[in-house]
């Protein structure tokens, strides 16, 4: 059975969609915990987030060639470059790394050596994702690789950091931590945000070769409709920490019979809930992305 | 287990690093799991090694290969011939044959390559090599005409080993009809002859219009024997002198 080039390209772009969804829930949990939350290993919810994380990327890992193979009809040489392949492989062994030894990293407070191995297994599979990237090969290439593998790293840290608040906090519970998440959250975003424009401006002009080449191509446009969508992404996460810390403010400081917790938890849920949906586009636009840049 | 299941994981991963350029592609299609293609793959496709002491400093061809060590195996590092090909703008090829015999001669025989194992297509294909030079060890070997398009032998000034031959190879390229504008194949083969028949056969075709490599003295499923990517491939596994015949598909370039 071969799909036609559209179910291919559908297949395997949806296919992308939950390797990085799978790779933000994963790594992003495990940088929340390592930078954020170390004491967040109790919640419940995180380690549902890191085994979902870790389900998608192992199922992304295999379908992404299994596709081509089965459905598309090609030849494995045709499917994955030597070293896209030998990343595929080293990916899988992190993530049964992270099968294996989630238990033993959430066993206590997410410092020292857990901190250390959880960083080390968000920045090993960082690698992998650059490995296979379009950061391989063509003109400047040590640029792109840097600029990737940061962008890469700063996704996993804002992105999956922004799911990780919210599956603590829309819940309602856990608003005590607020205070002092939300501070440490911010940090980490403004700084995520930064990397993630300077490294997409970087690797977006050595991938096009130019501003020209940039303005005038199709990735160049795919690119401005993900930059506009990361704008209002950004507009909807300022409005989510002032929503997010009026209703910390409120849970510490007033009266429990003031009927205002709920409202605005259900309106920092909102517009958490908007934030992720952008995300999720965010990650969609990314797929098409690789689909649609130049080749080196 | 978990620790056994990781370290095959990572074993796979340097294996399939090593091996993946011996992977079967179908024609000039690149690959598609990552959205661009390793920039290395004229390192990777043929494994590096150092040259022969005695061939490398003759080599000057004007292709990728120049620069790029030669391949270990047949011709340079063991008995056999290591045979370097790459189309001209004409339809022609320019092509270096490195041969390492597994005793010293004093004689050599070329003649042009015997196309019958190559197909109904090259019935009227009538090879020449022209602009033969051969080099027996570091001594020069004189080649009447510096022509071979006939069988001839030559006599060596001294017992020799290792042995080069750079030449261009004419009248193999026939247009594929039906199909694109500008498709050809060509069929190549070595122009040393007197060797054993079971000596192995390393076939390169370097060249930015190359497509693909017939291997049709193979079985029916084995005759798709290209590796690597272009502009770099390279035929899977050695052929035996004997059956050392090649289809080349590639682009002719537009007349300027």
């Amino acid at each position: 059975m071969t799909l036609n080039q559209d179910l291919m390209d559908l297949a395997l772009g949806a296919n992308r969609v939950l390797t990085y969804g799978g790779y933000v829930l994963l790594a992003g949990t495990l940088t929340f915990w390592s930078v954020v939350w170390p004491d967040g290993r109790r919640n419940r919810r995180l380690v549902v987030l890191a085994v979902a994380g870790t389900a998608a990327m192992i199922i992304g890992t295999l379908a992404g060639p299994a596709i081509q193979l089965i459905l598309g009809g090609r030849l494995l040489g045709d499917v994955v470059t030597p070293l896209g392949g030998a990343a595929q492989f080293a990916r899988l062994a992190a993530l049964i790394a992270a099968v294996f030894f989630l238990p033993d990293i959430v066993k206590a407070s997410v410092v020292g050596w857990r901190r250390a191995v959880a960083l080390t297994l968000v920045v090993f599979l960082a690698g992998t994702m650059v490995a296979q990237s379009n950061a391989i090969g063509g003109h400047w290439e040590v640029a792109k690789i840097a600029a990737t593998g940061l962008h890469v790293l700063a996704t996993c840290a804002w992105l999956g950091g922004l799911v990780a608040l919210a599956a603590v906090l829309i819940p309602g519970e856990n608003l005590m931590e607020l205070d002092q998440l939300i501070p440490r959250f911010s940090k980490v975003a403004q700084l995520s945000v930064v990397t993630l424009v300077i490294t997409g401006i970087v690797h977006a002009l050595a991938v096009a070769g130019g501003i020209s080449k940039l303005a005038t191509s199709r990735y160049g446009l795919v690119l401005l409709i993900k930059v506009m969508i990361f704008g209002l992404m950004l507009l909807m996460g300022n409005h989510g920490r002032k929503y997010a810390i009026r209703a910390a403010f409120r849970q510490l400081h007033q009266q429990p019979d003031v009927p205002a917790r709920s409202g605005g938890v259900s309106a920092l849920a909102v517009a958490m809930g908007a934030e992720l949906c952008i995300a999720f586009v965010i990650l969609s636009t990314t797929a098409l992305l690789v689909m649609v840049a130049p080749h080196p | 287990m978990g620790l056994i299941l990781i370290a095959v994981l990572c074993v796979s991963a340097v294996t399939f690093y090593k091996e993946a350029p011996e992977l079967p592609r179908s024609v000039s299609a690149p690959a598609t799991g990552a959205p661009s293609p390793i920039a290395s793959d004229a390192t990777a496709n043929a494994p590096s090694g150092s040259p022969s002491p005695k061939i490398a400093p003759t080599l000057t061809r004007p292709n990728t290969t120049t620069k790029t060590k030669l391949p270990k195996g047949p011709g340079t590092s063991q008995p056999g011939i290591l045979l370097m090909a790459s189309p001209l703008p004409d339809g022609d090829f320019d092509v270096a044959e490195i041969v390492r015999l597994r005793a010293a001669t004093t004689s050599l025989r070329l003649g042009p390559p015997r196309l019958a194992q190559a197909g109904s297509r090259f019935s009227r294909a009538k090879p020449v090599a022209s602009q033969v030079q051969v080099s027996a060890g570091d001594q020069p070997v004189m080649v009447p005409g510096g022509r071979v398009s006939r069988r001839i032998d030559l006599a060596l000034n001294a017992p020799a080993g290792d042995i080069e031959l750079r030449y261009r190879l004419s009248g193999i390229t026939v247009r594929s009809v039906p199909s694109r504008a500008g498709r050809a194949l060509t069929a190549i083969s070595p122009l040393v002859e007197g060797v054993p028949k079971d000596l192995p056969v390393k076939l390169l075709v370097s060249g930015s219009t190359v497509l693909n490599i017939q291997c049709p003295s193979r079985r029916m499923r084995e005759q798709a024997c290209s590796v690597g990517r272009p502009p770099n491939l390279r035929v899977k596994h050695n052929l035996p002198r004997s059956r050392a015949v090649i289809v080349v598909q590639f682009n002719l370039p537009r007349p300027q």
